[in-house]
């Protein structure tokens, strides 16, 4: 004997069963219930009273305007371009986006072109570097690096390497004026070899080189010097006269009576600290005049 | 390009769900650039399949966007694009509509309103065709209950 479906499965059976999905057997054994159980019918009633409810929207139905309409939309890419095309926008606007386009294109052109570069090649222009043909030690080439923006000259060094240059040559300036004072006594060097013939043939020269330092070097100070200098028989020996102004100290080139050096150290000694030294030099002087040549410092 | 039963299907579905025909458009309108996008690979299954699948996803997002910014979504209509034959009927069902979170008549609209088969809707759920007959038997409950 087959056992009868409980009212839990036959309510669960309902809706294959009202879908017709269910087999002969089952169909049989709900049937069975159905015809018995008074609640279980009821709910297949209310159940098909919703199903033919819901039967009834599916005849409700979208206009045929708005499916061809949705059928044909353009989508993405295509409408978009239907919409904000080229061809939609008002001729005002067309030509003020070309105008704007060529600017930026003439604007882009005129700023990141190559122009110089161009017309060196072109007129093949050689950047000047400054000659200092008496110098031995030649300046570092200056190689244009043009990435400091406009306002920086292409033609020169980037910034920090044109501040080192600009000191070299400051160093260089040092060095030429230190070579015009070596010309200037080697241009008394000329003049002794008849002095050395005429004055003391046969002995040895010297010269006295050193310098003064002082506290603080000012013109008084300097004039003081030079004053004291020609107080006891001093007398140019070079081509400048005495405390010529070199840089930043005071370039003494003199001859003076031996006599007097003692009474010299005594009275340099009162403006500063003097130190001197002997040298050989190929000029011979008279045997009674020394000649020194001193430097006045100041920052002592 | 959808067939037109397809884009008949796409409004109907939404507009029966949502009960609001700009809603409606927009998310037909979602739902079959979806469907079209799938259904043109090849190797795909069953085009119904896909669209209930697109359909059944597109809804999840709309609703989602209306919990969050109920005036966010829709196009703005003068007049009204469905014909309804029996106003009756489509005023209860809106009735029954606002006692619901329209989850279980997803299955329902799918079933009888569009008359999808089950199979279908299974596979469109990814899920046993037993477990769509559960889920319309439980709509069917809910349904007898609330009306």
């Amino acid at each position: 004997m087959k056992r009868e479906l409980s009212q839990f499965f036959a309510k669960e059976l309902l809706p294959a069963y009202l879908e017709g999905s269910l087999d002969k057997e089952r169909i049989a054994a709900l049937e069975n219930i159905l015809s018995k159980d008074a609640k279980i019918k009821s709910e297949l009633s209310a159940m098909r009273t919703q199903v033919e409810f819901l039967e009834e929207l599916s005849k409700i139905s979208p206009a045929p305007e708005l499916i061809q309409f949705l059928e044909t939309k353009p989508e993405g890419w295509h409408r978009a371009k239907e919409k904000y095309g080229w061809a939609k926008w008002p001729s005002t606007l067309q030509w003020a986006s070309q105008l704007a386009l060529v600017g930026v294109l003439l604007l882009l052109t005129i700023h990141f072109f190559p122009w110089l570069n161009m017309a060196r090649s072109i007129k093949t222009i050689k950047p000047t570097v400054p000659q200092l043909s008496s110098m031995t030690e030649k300046l570092e080439p200056i190689k244009s690096k043009p990435i400091y923006g406009p306002l920086w000259p292409k033609d020169f060094a980037p910034p920090e390497v044109y501040a080192k240059q600009m000191e070299e040559n400051s160093k260089k300036n040092a060095a030429i004026a230190d070579i015009v004072t070596r010309a200037d006594e080697e241009s008394n060097n000329v003049s002794t070899e008849e002095e050395n013939e005429e004055g003391a043939p046969g002995r040895e020269g010297f010269v006295w080189r050193g310098a003064l330092k002082v506290t603080e070097l000012d013109e008084e100070t300097a004039t003081d010097v030079t004053r004291q200098i020609e107080a006891l028989g001093g007398a140019k020996a070079g081509q400048v006269e005495l405390g010529w102004k070199k840089g930043n100290t005071r370039y003494y080139h003199f001859t003076m009576p031996l006599a007097n050096y003692t009474e010299f150290q005594g009275k340099m000694s009162e403006v500063g600290t003097m130190t001197l030294t002997k040298e050989k030099h190929p000029r011979v002087m008279k045997p009674d005049v020394m000649r020194i040549i001193m430097t006045l410092e100041g920052g002592k | 390009m959808a067939a037109p039963a397809y884009t008949e299907l796409a409004l109907n579905f939404f507009f029966l769900l949502l009960a609001d025909e700009a809603l409606a458009i927009t998310a037909a309108e979602q739902a079959l650039k979806s469907f079209n996008k799938k259904s043109d690979k090849p190797g795909e299954k069953n085009p119904e399949v896909i669209l209930v699948h697109e359909l059944l996803a597109t809804y999840k997002k709309i609703k989602k966007k209306l919990n969050r910014q109920p005036s966010a979504v829709g196009h703005k209509l003068t007049k009204s694009e469905w014909k309804i034959p029996q106003p009756k009927i489509f005023s209860q069902w809106k009735e029954y509509l606002n006692k619901t979170d329209g989850e279980a008549e997803t299955v329902l609209i799918l079933r009888y309103a569009l008359k999808f088969p089950t199979k279908t809707i299974a596979d469109a759920l990814n899920l046993p065709e037993g477990t769509v007959l559960f889920r319309i038997g439980r709509g069917l409950e809910q349904m007898s209950r609330l009306r």
